[in-house]
């Protein structure tokens, strides 16, 4: 696991901002070579507050993906497990998640894998706790009865699949989640602690998300930052094929 | 009309790197369009999973809706009140010259006429769709002749009528059939004036009150009657009173519909408002107002009589008064006051003569939205929304004109940071003879660039011995064609604030003539000519408006000045009051910006 610990908001996405871009430009897809980036999706598409318009909005409508690349579950499918099954089927079909970026919630889960989901989950329909439909009533002007209970969501075993893991993680009242996730054991109470058992992890969080870990942890990871920052220094851009060459020695940085 | 072209093979165009007004806010978004109409990006993303099929870069501009002018007289030189035998040609041609201007939909004014003129002149002028051709014709704006006698402002005495006899039959007499009509402006204290409102309103005609001595009672009931709009706000209705505030405290009124919002146009040129009155309307009331020209038959044009209806006008610098003696050829002096109507005319050696009733504005749209931003110091969503959404919403046009929302025609100008028009688009039906059965869509009319014809500016001050300094407020330099600068190598001077250096500059840009500038000179209370062995200096100073002419008095004459100035009217710079310029770039020769 890297914990890659920045003092703002602003910063740590930046950071796992550019180290995003890094990891596509170093994989180099092209029309057959898929760069897979995994998200955690959900509700109806029609609403405004659906995970498609939130997708459009921050990230479809910046930048030059194809139509038919943007994968999102569809909450109105008429059957429900059939469309969840399609989904771990195009997953394999486009050769597996490269990357997966994801957030926590305050109860430890990941997507919305909620506590007590099997760590092997698969994509599947899931009832919401109650916290996270607490969470989520900021989208809805703050009407519980709004929020929708039940979502779509990547199963934990289909996020241990990825070849990499990105959490993002930040704001103190993720911090006991945290703390859980990496201090504790592995426990399907905190779905996010299955991470321990990826070859591959990177916990990007700022300074508030580390209230509740102890000073020894964060100290020592702060003390890597210096070797951790190079994981964003920039890379040529794809563009420009004269520079291929150097890529064999830039190595992507692993512990 | 615009009809749905086979939407879904449509070619889709998206316009990049520009910021859209949507929403009342100036957002950093792309514009997408297809079919003439503005696309949702989101359900072509997720729905028919397709990518736009060309992108043009906006290079950094803003997109606003087309703007609308209901309230327009007519306009190089064409008059829309004129019988004459093919009314149309005259509207289709001001259709296409007002693209320039940006704005993209229009409601042709015919002022108080004889009902022969009326029957003549409102079934030749048909609704129509925008296009190539020209700009979209939203229905005809009939102001007059039920107005009241004493605020006819510039509309002839002798047609006036009223409609006490009876009511909406004497209006239809007088109009004949009313399938082309959008807007009806009359006076609310007439008799039977209700009744007349409510049976236009019944027939979805929009009633304005203007040409007025009503108080703010009888205003109060007409719009209970079904009145939404006030024609020129301020102009020819009884002037605001803190005891009755007439017509004018509609704006404010508590009386009114609940929900209702009434409209209100202005006239932003400098000259029929004072700008500060234009701030306490806008202040009071800004949801409401709506940006008009009240443009004449002179707008385009120049210097000199042309006629308004059954009237006859003069324009004289940037103001257009009736006719009467010609005034000073000194023109006015720099106050303001003394172009304004007012009674008894103040003692001032130069105003006694001519009349001075305004008679009409020629300042074009995106003049006054410019001048209407300086002047209130609102932000340029609000400017730009008081000359498209707000007429939109008059007319009840809101979902499809006014907007870039999602689903609404694509009629958009692109400006510069400065409120310049660079492009007019107008969706209309796919060009005739197009093999493509998508559209072969571009802008209606484009700032035009010409490279091969620049013209070089040179301050006054870096070449004459004058010791003032004349700050250029945000001026564009060009420059001028190698072969015309030989003769006035010693000081040629122009500046034009415009984007837009095209044919009309090449036409009078001629080795006889010279060449104008316009500077603005903090020295305008001199007005006169200022002698000068190389510069002679004619200042008009109108209104809100100064501007210094120093020219070269040997190689140019009145007639050439008054010949440039004629092409040149629309693209005058608005300069500040004293003691408000902005310094601006000091060009020195052979700097141009091009």
């Amino acid at each position: 696991m890297k914990l890659i610990i920045l003092e703002h908001y602003s910063q740590a996405s930046e950071w796992a901002a550019k180290y995003i871009r890094n990891r596509i430009i170093q994989f180099n897809p092209g029309p057959e070579k898929y760069f897979t980036l995994g998200l955690p999706t959900g509700l109806p598409r029609d609403h405004p507050e659906s995970y498609h318009s939130f997708m459009w909005n921050n990230f479809f409508k910046h930048i030059d993906i194809h139509p038919e690349n943007a994968h999102i579950l569809d909450g109105n499918a008429v059957d429900l497990q059939a469309e969840c099954d399609a989904f771990e089927e195009k997953i394999k079909a486009a050769g597996g998640i490269e990357l997966f970026v994801g957030g926590i919630g305050p109860d430890g889960h990941i997507a919305f894998n909620e506590p007590g989901s099997s760590l092997v989950s698969r994509t599947r329909v899931k009832t919401l706790a109650m916290d996270t439909i607490l969470a989520n009533a900021r989208f809805f002007d703050g009407e519980l009865t709004k929020v929708p209970t039940m979502a779509l969501t990547v199963g934990v075993g289909t996020v241990m699949d990825a070849r990499e893991v990105m959490i993002l993680i930040t704001g103190a009242h993720k911090a006991f989640a945290l703390y859980k996730a990496i201090e504790e054991g592995v426990n399907h109470m905190w779905t996010v602690s299955a991470f321990q058992q990826h070859p591959r992890t990177v916990f990007v969080c700022d300074e508030d998300a580390t209230l509740e870990l102890k000073v020894k942890t964060v100290k020592y990871f702060k003390g890597l930052m210096l070797v951790h920052n190079k994981l964003v220094d920039p890379l040529y851009s794809i563009k420009e094929k004269e520079t291929e060459k150097s890529q064999s020695s830039k190595k992507p940085y692993s512990d | 009309m615009r009809g749905e072209q086979g939407a879904a093979g449509a070619r889709v165009l998206q316009f990049t790197n520009c910021r859209i007004l949507r929403g009342g806010k100036l957002l950093r978004e792309d514009l997408w369009v297809r079919g003439g109409r503005i696309l949702d990006p989101e359900k072509l993303f997720f729905e028919e999973r397709r990518v736009a099929d060309e992108r043009r870069d906006c290079g950094g501009r803003i997109l606003a809706p087309g703007f609308i002018d209901v309230q327009i007289n007519g306009g190089f030189g064409v008059d829309f009140s004129q019988a004459t035998e093919d009314v149309g040609s005259g509207v289709a041609l001001v259709a296409r010259r007002i693209l320039s201007h940006g704005v993209t939909s229009f409601c042709p004014t015919l002022v108080t006429s004889p009902p022969e003129v009326y029957h003549k002149v409102v079934p030749q002028i048909p609704v129509k769709s925008g296009g190539p051709h020209g700009a979209g014709v939203l229905g005809l704006h009939l102001e007059g002749p039920f107005i009241s006698r004493e605020k006819r402002g510039a509309h002839p005495e002798a047609h006036l009528r009223s409609f006490e006899a009876d009511a909406f039959q004497d209006l239809l007499a007088t109009y004949g059939p009313l399938d082309n009509v959008r807007i009806v402006t009359l006076a609310p204290e007439l008799g039977r004036s209700h009744e007349v409102i409510r049976a236009l309103t019944a027939r979805g005609i929009c009633v304005s009150l203007g040409h007025s001595v009503a108080d703010l009672r009888a205003a109060e009931d007409a719009v209970w009657s079904g009145a939404t709009f006030i024609t020129h706000l301020f102009n020819a209705m009884l002037p605001f009173h803190h005891r009755d505030p007439g017509i004018v405290g509609l704006l404010t009124s508590d009386r009114l519909p609940a929900g209702r919002c009434i409209f209100y146009g202005m006239i932003a040129d400098g000259t029929h408002t004072n700008p500060a009155a234009l701030r306490i309307a806008h202040r009071a009331h800004p949801q409401g107002l709506v940006l008009v020209t009240d443009a004449i038959p002179a707008l385009g044009l120049g210097n000199g009589r042309h006629t308004l209806g059954q009237q006859e006008v003069e324009v004289d610098g940037l103001t257009a008064y009736v006719a009467g003696e010609r005034p000073d050829p000194l023109g006015p002096r720099s106050q303001p006051a003394c172009q304004v109507a007012h009674d008894p005319p103040r003692a001032c050696p130069l105003c006694s003569q001519g009349t001075k009733t305004l008679s009409g504005s020629i300042a074009p749209m995106d003049v006054c939205v410019r001048h209407f931003l300086q002047a209130t110091g609102c932000s340029m969503e609000s400017a730009l929304e008081a000359a498209s959404l707000h007429p939109a919403q008059l007319l009840g046009l809101e979902k499809s004109k006014g907007t870039l929302d999602f689903g609404a025609d694509a009629d958009f100008v692109v400006l510069d940071d400065s409120l310049h028009v660079q492009a007019t688009y107008i969706s209309g039906p796919v060009l005739a003879g197009c093999g493509d059965p998508a559209w072969c869509w571009r802008a209606v009319w484009e700032a035009p660039v010409c490279p091969a014809h620049p013209i070089s500016v040179i301050l006054p001050s870096s070449v004459s011995p004058w010791p003032w300094h004349t700050p250029m407020w945000q001026t564009r330099a060009v420059r001028l064609p190698e072969q015309l600068r030989g003769g006035w190598a010693s000081g040629a001077l122009l500046a034009l604030r415009t984007a837009t250096v095209g044919s009309d500059v090449r036409d009078w840009c001629s080795p006889t003539s010279g060449v104008i500038v316009l500077t603005f000179s903090p020295f305008e209370f001199w007005g006169g000519w200022l002698p000068s062995p190389l510069l002679t200096g004619a200042v008009l100073g109108t209104g809100g408006t100064r501007l210094a002419l120093p020219l070269f008095s040997s190689l140019c004459c009145k007639a050439q000045l008054r010949k440039c100035l004629q092409v040149q009217r629309d693209r005058m710079v608005w300069a500040p009051p004293v003691g408000r310029e902005q310094p601006g770039k000091n060009h020195l020769p052979g700097q141009g910006l091009a």
